[in-house]
């Protein structure tokens, strides 16, 4: 079927509530990548990101006659989808908590406690570090965050996603979500010089 | 700008950098191909069955309730129910006595009769009821009361019976005539007992009736009561009626003397 270029995102969900299938399909199409990335800024993993991803698609089906139009559909989509994916991060994490490190506190705090031994006793080898190396050392520390700052600072890392969107899933106002993402810089720069990166 | 100064914001645009790249690293990935068919598939399959929370106790409740009723069951044999009208029929198997073949000659072929025979006899091992006197009617185009052969003229007849008597019910049980001798046979012919129960009561009941050829005295045919916990049933027997029986000839031993039954 050719792409309903012309139609508008309202203008699918009308003929997809109506019964069509392939309306459904072209909103699928062009919100793919959108939920995906969404997906991908909480649970961190591209298959469980695809897995929620389909969730959210089917969630929308199934909901969809309860749209009303009041919001963007793609508002109403990272809704969903931001709520499924931290359902499926919460269960991960509990998952871990009972399977990996029973006993542990939070897991990504013990993951980060782990890293940061790492880090430190590779501070002597910082000159020989390439830039691709920091940059490993960099997902790595993104994943130390709390999670408050890391979601805003993944979510505003996709390109998909404007401050309002991100606002509008995480529930915080527009200022508070800049304010994250400039937080999580800041602390990942510091994190970095305390490693020996910021020193020549 | 100082060459320090240059080198510090050096360093900062290469952290910037860093982090960008990481970011971009972990943030800007495209979904696998076919997301679009994943979701149709998933849209095509059945939905999962979501049973509500309270789904649970009702199936714990439905289990204790059964459980409640299976303890309970034995209980109901001693609860008498209501009169019902109408008439209940019920099949069940039995038994009889054995059948001795004849010694002597074989009788001739005797008229159509009705016997009427007083069950006076009580039960000997039942506890509760002996029955009131049953009236005993063969009918009279049974061939076997009509030309009855010699062994099963002296037929002793015992059924086990084991079904709810109700008001008018009609009981159909079969009756064994387990041997007939070396050339007779097993058959299994119907005693119909039409009885009405003023306080129907679900009871087990043992017919015992012994067949005699025509003159002789009317043979008792007593019906009892299995050991029953409730009150004693009140059958009155209204007919017992032993539908035609196919029976082979029986091959006889004319030379033999006659043996009878009492």
């Amino acid at each position: 079927m050719e792409p309903r270029i012309e139609a508008t995102d309202l203008d699918l969900v009308r003929l997809a509530q109506a019964g069509d299938a392939e309306a459904f399909g072209e909103l699928v199409e062009r919100n793919r990548r959108v939920v995906f990335r969404a997906a991908l800024a909480c649970v961190r993993s591209p298959a469980e990101a695809d897995d929620v991803a389909q969730e959210v698609f089917v969630a929308a089906f199934r909901k969809l006659a309860a749209f009303r139009g009041d919001a963007q559909f793609r508002t109403w989509l990272l809704a969903i989808t931001w709520r499924k994916a931290v359902d499926r991060r919460t269960s991960v994490v509990r998952w871990l908590k009972r399977t990996v490190s029973p006993g542990a506190g939070d897991a990504d705090d013990h993951a980060g406690d782990a890293l940061e031994r790492v880090a430190s006793s590779d501070r002597s080898q910082e000159e020989s570090l390439a830039d691709t190396e920091m940059q490993r050392h960099v997902a790595r520390l993104i994943a130390t965050l709390p999670k408050k700052l890391r979601d805003a600072l993944l979510l505003a890392g996709t390109g998909e996603h404007t401050y309002a969107e991100i606002g509008g899933m995480l529930g915080i106002p527009v200022g508070t979500v800049k304010w994250r993402v400039a937080e999580a810089r800041r602390l990942l720069r510091m994190k970095l010089v305390a490693l020996g990166y910021g020193h020549d | 700008m100082t060459e320090p100064h240059a080198r510090a914001a050096e360093r900062a645009d290469r952290l910037e950098q860093a982090i960008d790249r990481a970011v971009a690293d972990l943030a800007q990935v495209d979904p696998a191909p076919g997301l679009r068919r994943r979701v149709a598939l998933r849209l095509a399959a059945p939905a999962p069955t979501r049973w509500p929370w309270f789904a649970g106790y009702g199936l714990a409740g439905a289990a204790l309730a059964a459980l409640v009723l299976i303890v309970a069951m034995p209980g109901r044999n001693a609860r008498s129910e209501p009169p019902r009208p109408g008439t209940a029929s019920s099949t069940v198997s039995g038994d009889a006595g054995a059948t001795r073949a004849p010694a002597g000659p074989a009788v001739a072929p005797r008229p159509p009769a009705n016997r009427t025979a007083d069950t006076t006899r009580p039960a000997d091992r039942q506890t509760v009821a002996a029955l009131p006197p049953a009236e005993v009617r063969y009918s009279a185009s049974d061939p076997v009361i009509e030309r009855p052969p010699e062994g099963v003229a002296r037929e002793r007849g015992r059924a086990m019976l084991g079904a709810a008597l109700t008001s008018d019910a009609a009981l159909v049980v079969p009756l064994v005539v387990p041997d007939a001798g070396a050339a007779g046979s097993r058959q299994r012919p119907d005693v119909r007992v039409t009885s009405e129960a003023p306080e129907p009561s679900a009871v087990g009941v043992t017919l015992r009736g012994k067949a005699r050829e025509e003159g002789a005295a009317p043979a008792p045919a007593v019906l009892v009561s299995k050991p029953n916990p409730g009150p004693a049933p009140q059958l009155e027997i209204k007919e017992l009626f032993v539908p035609p029986l196919e029976v082979e000839p029986l091959h006889v031993d004319p030379l033999a003397p006659t043996e009878r039954q009492p």
